[in-house]
């Protein structure tokens, strides 16, 4: 903030004092609760519009309606259905996560350090980079069948990429003087590896984890969808397949909370893990 | 003999495609246990001087010794304090002072014992578990100092060490540096812009010319030791030799100004 001399500034001083008074009337907490509220009834707004409009406006075959949509994730939650089909699809996110991310990060360690293999596999790697993935899963139907391994290695592909991706940036990405600071206290090889060039990838590492989490299980989901017989997936192109457009609402609802919480886990995750990079300067 | 030689060295950068000389013609016979202080225009090739006495970068012409071997890798026997503070941002203070000594090999008990030694030197006890973001650049550049220190190197390279802090601390850390050369009687050469600086810390004064950055004269500072950082420019003695200094040094502060 500037230091202000001249009364021409007055004004600008008194516009600053009226803000803060403003601010500290609406403590954060009061503000918090405002902001809860207005979603919430936001939300009640649409789904309580959505169950008056089907039938009278539109046909429920179409858009289905919130309680029927309720009443089916019941009926699966009583049944065990839910979580059996749940299971599953996470299982499959998970296996394939774990296989791609561990892949992605030392094939990416490796090439981060080895600039002349870097160089050779470059075409390679782009242009298996390049291809929609999508277009693999008949080919992985025909490895691997149609059960939980053909997701998981569809899983598992889509992450290698982005986590090799951010690991290989991620090691090329080391700063210089940090390195040459380290040298000259005489660290060894592996001293400057595990104590500089890891660490310092292990941020870009972890942007590649966080942004490869929803992409296993869009691997999983897309996998379930295209040949499958269980899964959260499964459930939706059956549902839909049945003309239950309750089921497959419900089923996305499925998708959406596993997305959602897996996002505020990652969110958690990071927070205590790098906290030195989101201290604020001040 | 000097435990530090440079001979004949020189230094060429290439920048946008062209080259041009940052160093040249350097010689330089640092003694064992000297404080030798170097000042000139900016951008006269100082920091070149002690990153090519490091080992970090490699001379064009002439040669630099180390206790007689020739410096043509890493020199792991100098600590080297940048103007870039160089902290690890993912280790807080204790952990970024106590590398040195992690690389060492020390226990983490006796890490931890030199390490806050060093850390309530600097002035920052009770920071310890602070992460570097969290500091002010001043308190950045002393855990710089404090993780340099720790590891007790040979010989200390400083390139403008005090150049971010205020002018009290400025005085307080010269005479803490003061302090430990005398107990440990290492060898230092010392960058700095400021020409107080210089005269009060030195044994002798190097000044560079402007680029290509040779060194134009080297004066002795008979000035008595213990010095008072702060009393010491009132002496008729420092300001004879300040004056002195700055005549040779202004002609090329006034050459660079023109160029600007």
């Amino acid at each position: 903030m500037s230091v202000i001399v001249a009364n021409s500034k007055e004004s600008e001083v008194q516009n600053e004092h009226i803000e803060l008074e403003n601010e500290k009337k609406s403590s954060p907490f009061k503000e918090n609760i405002k902001i809860h509220l207005i979603r919430f009834s936001l939300l009640i707004t649409v789904l309580l519009t959505w169950e008056i409009a089907s039938g009278t406006l539109i046909d429920p075959f179409w858009m289905s309606e919130p309680s029927a949509i309720f009443q089916t994730l019941y009926s699966w939650l009583i049944s065990g259905e839910l979580f059996f089909h749940l299971g599953i699809t996470a299982q499959e996110m998970f296996i394939g996560f774990f296989i791609g991310a561990s892949a992605g990060a030392i094939v990416g360690f490796i090439l981060g350090q080895w600039d002349f293999g870097a160089k050779i596999l470059d075409p390679f790697i782009m242009a298996l980079y390049s291809l929609p993935k999508v277009a693999l899963a008949p080919l992985f139907i025909l490895w691997f069948g149609i059960g939980i391994e053909m997701k998981i290695v569809f899983a598992a592909v889509i992450v290698f990429y982005l986590v090799f991706f951010n690991t290989y940036a991620g090691v090329k990405n080391v700063d210089n003087d940090l390195l040459d600071n380290i040298r000259l206290m005489g660290a060894t090889k592996w001293q400057v590896l595990a104590k500089v060039t890891i660490p310092s990838a292990l941020n870009w590492v972890f942007v590649g984890l966080k942004m490869s989490v929803p992409y296993a299980l869009i691997g999983a989901v897309i996998g379930e969808i295209t040949a499958s017989n269980r899964g959260v997936g499964f459930l939706i192109s059956y549902s839909a397949g049945q003309f239950d457009t309750a089921g497959t609402f419900a089923a996305i609802l499925i998708l959406m909370f596993m997305s959602v919480t897996l996002n505020f886990v990652l969110g958690a995750l990071e927070k205590r893990f790098l906290r030195w990079k989101l201290t604020n300067t001040n | 003999m000097g435990l530090i030689q440079f001979k004949n060295v020189s230094k060429r950068f290439e920048r946008d495609g062209k080259s041009f000389w940052a160093a040249q013609n350097i010689n330089l016979d640092v003694k064992e246990g000297e404080f030798v202080t170097v000042i000139g225009p900016s951008g006269c090739g100082k920091s070149t001087v002690l990153n090519m006495c490091a080992g970090l970068m490699k001379p064009n012409g002439g040669e630099i010794f180390y206790r007689d071997q020739r410096v043509d890798k890493i020199n792991t026997q100098v600590g080297y304090i940048t103007q870039k503070d160089n902290l690890l941002p993912w280790r807080t203070v204790k952990g970024n002072v106590e590398i040195g000594l992690e690389i060492k090999g020390l226990s983490a008990k006796a890490r931890e014992i030199e390490g806050a030694k060093y850390i309530e030197m600097v002035g920052l006890k009770g920071f310890e578990n602070h992460f570097p973001q969290e500091l002010s650049g001043g308190m950045r550049k002393r855990v710089g100092l404090a993780k340099v220190l720790a590891y007790n190197p040979e010989t200390l390279l400083m390139d403008e060490p005090f150049g971010a802090l205020d002018a009290q601390l400025r005085l307080v850390m010269q005479d803490k540096l003061l302090e430990i050369w005398k107990e440990t009687k290492k060898t230092i050469i010392f960058v700095t812009h400021d020409l107080e600086e210089a005269i009060t810390l030195g044994d002798r004064v190097a000044v560079f010319s402007g680029r290509p950055g040779t060194i134009k004269l080297i004066e002795d500072v008979n000035l008595p030791r213990p010095r008072d950082t702060f009393n010491i420019r009132f002496t008729e003695e420092f300001s004879k030799l300040h004056s002195q200094l700055w005549d040779a040094l202004k002609v090329e502060i006034k050459e660079e100004g023109n160029v600007g």
